[in-house]
């Protein structure tokens, strides 16, 4: 890789250093400060047109603004001023060679003024490419084999031995390896542990599982190690009589949000009492639940965080029935009274749930398990779910305004993409106390595999979204970049 | 710096700016603008990306060379899998070393041996006891016997084999007696060599918390089950002990009326923190135990 610029740029950076560069962009190209914004608007014209363009260039000599339709060729000409600035993204200009040439320091000042820029705004980081550093780009050259995910090879799929019973703990495995970010920060190689090696920390475990998942074998794997790792951290799942997929996932999230604390990055992330750890960052939201005393219409606000939300599936046929339940005001009723804080005194309430915050992976649990103190069955009933599901109505500002009945200005969800896509469905076959986990998931867009233990098939669609699906997992579609300055 | 000679006041920027909004019909025009001032930057970006990547190698150096696909290509067949593996054979069943006690344990048998191995299931003390009893002498002292424990059958791979090499000496063994027997010695006792009498005292002790013990009246054979088994009952298991176990040391015979007890050491377990006689009682209400202790510990409850 060569982004050490050119001879001409290496000679004026001898000479001058790479300042002028460095004061050009954090005026002109990204304003890291009001001040540079406000120069940014009153100055940026051709200094020989008058004209915002097209494409504003600087002079890197002499801060001489001229667009590219001929006047910045002219400047560079006439004053020997070889070297000028794209002002839109910051990319130098070499008459001598030209061409647009890249430099490595030049491309660092560059990002760390456009960080300055968003923090400055309050915005997101925009997206940047990623840049390899010394040592990757000498990985890149040595390793020159590049494994592709595609369609049509069984890379990253991988089937898993049902140890006796074990179907559960392979359904949510199956999950976990094909959500999507998880895939990136693991094959990304993000978790640094510091008990390295020692066989104890779940994510160091389920990160070889990526390994061998992408390694390209086809013999089924074997999560003894994986098993034994969460019933020891997780003892309450006391052996494997007890094969709720469900129960299983809550405690795998569990074990892993906290072995994440193992990380050498991790331990000091913890802003606001909220955990950053790469579990909580892709399942966790925020349930809000609203009081409402029916005297005084006083309002007490409560926000809990939630892995996975579970819905009653008596009654409604489709997966957005089942969520506009769960968020519908619900009357507590007279036997249920609730001190106000206001009143003073106990009184008849509403109750709403809303979704506050969403999660990056929204899980949901149709309570197809009915347990009570007379019998205990499965309930079969057909529930629709989407392959594409907006969660907006479900948000707290949404129904907030809908049951305001003033949807009219709703400026907070305007730019809000609250959409979501299927990606896995965990189905329960059989009965109650003789039953079988499957899992379906999406290995990429439109490519669907069901697995069943150690058997990996081809699935469409349309059989996904037939199967009775006990827990549903959507990822959000559209990821926003956070701004994360140090 | 050179000055900047074109620069406008703000103020100068700001009345420009509400003479235009001032006219409707400039509407149109500022959104065109804008509209082609976005879609133009962002057309750009593409183009210095791509050229990037290509004036300094990193699109080279990351495209790299494309794996050959051939062998990972996915099997479309419907009487095979995604790997070509046939959906009606069972997959062969491999081993795995089981991260508690270090054994090799059959792969499919895996969660029902760990949850005995790790003290959680039903049989979790009789199995913990019998492997710490087997720690605590040499391996070798009944390994002539042949073994119809159904607990021990998730034991494999080289366990497993060795105990099957052994079994074929052992009947190699019988076989040979036979043929001595057929010569006229009927009394000879037909059990491998694996009588009481030839045991030393501390064997017979070793033996007897493992297994039944109880001499078959047709086979004279000692019965290898648990010391819990259904075949025998207590009164024979207790009678055998007492006749077996020199009744003059105290130490047996407090062995012989106790060897159900002795079966479950107290730290057998190694979360318990119940009394081994309180974990024998409970024995028989194994799941049920469990199942309230699930109620009490909700899965979000251990989260912080």
């Amino acid at each position: 890789m060569n982004d050490t610029g050119c001879l001409h740029l290496s000679n004026f950076k001898a000479a001058k250093g790479s300042s002028p560069y460095k004061i050009v962009h954090a005026f002109f190209v990204a304003s890291t400060s009001y001040e540079a914004r406000r120069y940014k608007a009153t100055s940026c014209l051709c200094f020989s047109c008058g004209q915002p363009g097209p494409r504003l260039h600087s002079c890197l000599h002499c801060i001489y603004f001229a667009c590219y339709g001929g006047h910045i060729q002219e400047h560079s000409k006439n004053k020997k001023h070889f070297l000028y600035v794209d002002l839109s993204y910051g990319n130098v200009f070499c008459a001598q060679c030209q061409d647009y040439i890249y430099d490595r320091e030049l491309t660092d000042i560059s990002r760390s003024n456009r960080v300055l820029e968003a923090k400055s705004l309050g915005i997101s980081v925009p997206y940047t490419p990623w840049l390899p550093n010394g040592n990757e780009v000498m990985a890149l050259k040595r390793l020159r084999k590049r494994r592709l995910i595609s369609p049509h090879t069984t890379i990253g799929l991988r089937g898993l031995q049902n140890l006796g019973s074990t179907c559960f703990m392979n359904c949510i495995v199956q999950t976990l390896i094909h959500t999507p970010l998880l895939r990136d920060y693991f094959l990304g190689e993000r978790h640094k542990c510091k008990t390295q090696g020692s066989g104890k920390c779940l994510v160091c475990e389920v990160s070889k599982l990526f390994q061998e998942f992408y390694s390209g074998a086809k013999t089924p794997l074997t999560l003894h190690r994986l098993l034994h790792l969460i019933w020891t951290h997780a003892r309450h799942l006391a052996g494997y009589e007890q094969q709720d997929a469900h129960e299983f996932f809550i405690a795998t999230l569990d074990v892993l949000h906290r072995h994440c604390m193992n990380g050498v990055e991790e331990t000091e992330k913890k802003e606001k009492d909220r955990c950053n750890c790469i579990i909580d960052q892709i399942f966790t939201g925020g349930l809000q639940s609203d009081v409402v005393c029916t005297s005084c219409s006083g309002v007490s606000t409560t926000i809990d965080p939630f892995w996975d939300i579970s819905l009653d599936v008596a009654g409604p046929g489709s997966l957005q029935a089942c969520l506009e339940r769960f968020t519908r005001a619900e009357h507590l009723g007279s036997a249920a009274k609730i001190k106000c804080s206001n009143c003073r005194a106990y009184r008849e309430s509403t109750k709403q749930l809303t979704l506050e915050t969403l999660p990056i992976v929204a899980s949901f649990h149709l309570k197809r398990f009915e347990h009570s103190s007379q019998i205990d069955r499965k309930i079969s009933a057909f529930v629709s779910f989407p392959a594409e599901l907006d969660m907006t109505p479900f948000m707290s500002t949404h129904r907030r305004a809908v049951d305001a009945a003033d949807n009219n200005n709703d400026p907070e969800g305007l730019f809000e993409d609250n959409r979501y896509s299927l990606f896995a469905v965990v189905n329960h076959l059989g009965s109650l106390d003789a039953g079988h986990y499957t899992a379906y998931v999406r290995q990429m867009k439109g490519s669907w595999f069901k697995c069943d233990d150690h058997m990996i098939t081809r699935a469409s669609l349309r059989e996904v979204l037939d199967s009775e699906g006990y827990l549903l997992f959507y990822h959000k579609t559209v990821l926003e970049y956070e701004c994360d300055v140090p | 710096m050179n000055t900047i000679v074109s620069e406008l006041s703000m103020n100068d920027l700001n009345s420009k700016f509400f003479d235009i909004i001032q006219n409707e019909n400039n509407a149109e025009d500022a959104a065109n603008f804008i509209f082609d001032s976005v879609c133009e930057d962002v057309t750009l970006g593409v183009l210095f990306e791509v050229h990037h990547g290509i004036k300094t190698g990193l699109t080279e150096l990351l495209e790299g060379e494309k794996e050959d696909e051939e062998q990972f290509k996915i099997v479309n067949s419907p009487e095979c899998d995604v790997f070509g593996f046939s959906i009606l054979k069972k997959t062969p069943d491999a081993n795995c070393s089981c991260p508690n006690c270090e054994r090799p344990v059959s792969a499919t048998r895996f969660a029902p041996h760990l949850e005995k191995c790790m003290g959680m299931g039903r049989n979790s003390s009789r199995i913990a006891s019998r492997r710490i009893a087997s720690n605590s002498r040499e391996p070798t002292s009944y390994a002539g016997l042949p073994s119809d424990d159904e607990d021990d059958a998730d034991w494999s791979g080289t366990l497993h084999s060795e105990r099957r090499k052994r079994r074929m000496k052992s009947s190699n063994k019988r076989n040979s007696k036979i043929h001595k027997s057929n010569n006229g010695n009927h009394n000879s006792e037909n059990n491998d060599g694996a009588t009481y009498e030839t045991m030393s005292a501390n064997e017979k002790k070793n033996l007897l918390l493992q297994i039944c013990g109880v001499v078959s009246e047709h086979t004279k054979k000692l019965c290898t089950r648990s010391t819990r088994c259904p075949q025998h009952s207590e009164e024979q298991r207790r009678a055998l002990r007492n006749n077996v176990l020199e009744p003059s040391t105290p130490e047996s015979q407090s062995m012989g009326l106790t060897a159900d007890d002795a079966g479950s050491p107290p730290d057998s377990s190694p979360s318990s923190s119940c009394s081994s006689s309180s974990r024998k009682r409970d024995r028989h209400r194994a799941v049920p135990r469990t199942k309230n202790k699930r109620e009490k510990l909700s899965p979000l409850n251990g989260r912080d």
